[in-house]
């Protein structure tokens, strides 16, 4: 009996490793992005201190007065620095999670939201409601108020996925190859897109459209954060709870199916929550790309494929990716500052190659 | 405790890939579904299952109409190992098997996914794959592996009155001759226990030897079942699959 009962703690030993893998990731990750944000407070042209910070913080709570700090900092941490920050935390969060949620509903370690086209696509309905603006869209945008950016691109996000989804897929499965040149086409198209209405634009639309394409937390101010972070964080807890049926769609969705799985469901809330995080984070910051593909491969790799880590993992480390990519956008060339879309071009990109070189032989895992 | 077709009919194009089949499979008896390619094995299973809703007629399972029992009780009733598995990403081969246990989350046989995954890989021989990373097996791992999922999503009985039931869609079409006869040998145990097998198999060497019931299927219908010993002949088997001559099963 004492040697059965040895054997028999195997797999939970097992299962316990991994968790505490997982959670240590998870831990790890949300303290990076504390870091981050702290960092993204503190750190800047004007010189903001800990101390500052907690009392801002404090006051905030009604804990303590904040009369030792003057009334500029205080103005720059509560209306510059606090909503960027913010933004930047939930918009790597989206993305981060997004990106997993992709691969998952794609059963492909390549979907990037970035790279298949949801963001573009999302960018695309951004930027027609700017140039057409108020002829088409104005009562709609009246309507929404500051809603209306955000769900206008969320809808540009969904025919992205549902366009990328009918093309790629055959015979019940996804085509690797022609789900990245679809994204390669629609991608083109949004470009074209773009392009045209930058044709179009008057100078002070022009310097929009440079912002939506190469993405910026620039244009942080309550009243457009609010919103979108609201719709995000939708997003972020829809994708999240996924976890268990998502673990069980790598299986093939006729497995899943006979698991008990309602597949349709699950994949339609899996394309409409991404559409939504993608579609609000770039209707306030443009296309930030490669952030839905290094995260989610990071935290792979760390915690294995098990969505129960990788969905939470990715939106903590894509918050603590996409904060500590806007600290370099604003400090690398201070006082100036860098397209964060840039930033995280430049980390994504060899990322990307090094990844189709590592998989050479595996052919796309395809 | 059945598994029936109920004169099961599928068109695709002008062809009837099944044609009015009518057939039960017994809990405690283990089925093997034979027949040339394209002749509606697959089909039939996939009916059975729950996994593909005929034009006209229906599946029971258990004397409910398949389509009317929940999808999770359903999973809890029966577990279906399909022809390939197209996962794609590098999970460990105790966490597939612990897939296999996602029908009962939340319920009370979760307690025991623990001791039913160790028991099913123990089943298959596959736990000194445990922590092995399930894209690096060989094609006969990765079925074995595929086997002992299906295996745990069933292993308690489920709801009172219930039978456990497998189906199996060419399950050893990847295992060598040491790993088929093992299967063959598992899958006859299993139904010795009280579970309803089902399986679409080529050998019919193997099948003459180890199952029970035997459903010949030729163009869409099921030409003859019955008991193994019965219903494969050297002539049954010959007119099933069109052959020249007589075919020696022993």
């Amino acid at each position: 009996m004492a040697s059965d009962a040895a054997v028999s703690t195997a797999p939970s030993r097992l299962k316990s490793a991994r968790a505490r893998q997982g959670m240590l990731v998870l831990a790890g990750s949300g303290g990076l992005a504390i870091l981050g944000a702290i960092m993204g407070i503190v750190l800047g042209p004007l010189d903001i201190g800990l101390a500052d910070l907690m009392n801002v913080l404090a006051s905030n709570v009604g804990l303590a007065d904040a009369s030792e700090v003057s009334l500029v900092k205080k103005g720059v941490i509560e209306n510059i620095r606090a909503p960027r920050v913010l933004l930047a935390i939930f918009v790597g969060a989206s993305l981060g999670v997004a990106g997993a949620a992709m691969q998952g509903f794609f059963r492909n370690p390549l979907a990037d939201p970035g790279l298949i086209g949801v963001s573009t696509g999302g960018a695309l309905a951004a930027v027609a409601v700017i140039v057409l603006g108020g002829a088409l869209f104005g009562p709609v945008l009246a309507v929404l108020g500051s809603f209306g950016m955000p769900i206008i691109a969320f809808f540009g996000s969904l025919a992205a996925v549902a366009l990328i989804y009918q093309v790629s897929l055959v015979d019940g499965r996804v085509v690797v190859a022609t789900m990245l040149l679809a994204g390669v086409a629609l991608n083109s198209l949004a470009a074209a897109g773009i392009g045209y209405m930058t044709f179009l634009a008057d100078d002070a639309q022009l310097r929009d459209l440079t912002f939506w394409t190469l993405g910026s937390l620039g244009g942080a101010v309550w009243d457009r954060v609010l919103p979108a972070i609201l719709l995000m964080s939708i997003a972020i807890a829809g994708l999240v709870t996924l976890a268990r049926p998502m673990n069980s769609l790598l299986l093939g969705e006729a497995d899943a199916s006979t698991l008990g799985v309602n597949v349709e469901l699950v994949k339609l809330r899996a394309a409409v929550l991404t559409a939504l995080g993608v579609g609000a984070a770039t209707a306030v910051c443009g296309v930030i790309g490669f952030v839905g593909l290094v995260v989610p491969h990071l935290v792979r790799l760390m915690t294995g494929p098990d969505h129960r880590y990788v969905l939470p993992g990715s939106a903590l480390l894509g918050a603590a990716l996409v904060l500590f990519s806007d600290l370099i956008a604003r400090l690398a060339v201070s006082p100036a500052e860098l397209p964060l879309g840039v930033v995280t071009a430049a980390i994504g990109a060899p990322f990307f190659f090094w990844l189709l070189i590592k998989d050479k032989r595996k052919g796309l895992y395809g | 405790m059945s598994a029936e077709l109920d004169k099961a009919h599928l068109v695709r194009g002008d062809r009837a890939i099944l044609n009015t089949a009518t057939g039960t499979c017994v809990q405690g008896r283990f089925t093997a579904l034979c027949g040339p390619n394209g002749a509606g094995k697959t089909t039939a299973l996939r009916i059975m299952t729950g996994s593909l809703d005929p034009d006209n007629g229906r599946a029971l399972l258990g004397g409910e109409d398949i389509r009317h029992i929940q999808k999770t009780t359903l999973a809890r009733r029966r577990a279906v190992v399909s022809q390939s598995s197209v996962l794609s990403f590098p999970f460990l081969v105790h966490e597939v098997v612990t897939m296999g246990r996602s029908p009962h989350f939340g319920t009370p046989g979760q307690k025991r996914d623990d001791l039913i995954v160790e028991d099913a890989m123990a089943a298959m021989e596959i736990d000194n794959l445990a922590t092995r990373n399930y894209l690096t097996l060989s094609g006969g791992e990765r079925k074995r592996v595929d086997i002992a999922r299906a295996l745990a999503q069933v292993w308690d009985q489920p709801d009172t009155g219930h039978a456990r039931w497998l189906f199996l869609d060419e399950p050893t079409s990847a295992l060598d001759l040491k790993h088929q006869i093992a299967l063959m040998e598992r899958l006859s145990a299993l139904a010795k226990q009280g579970w309803g097998v089902v399986a679409v198999l080529h050998d019919l060497h193997l099948v003459h030897e180890h199952a029970d019931d035997v459903w010949l299927f030729k163009n869409g219908e099921i030409i003859a079942k019955g008991d193994a010993r019965n219903v494969l002949t050297e002539t049954s088997v010959q007119t099933t699959f069109d052959l020249a001559a007589p075919y020696a099963l022993t």
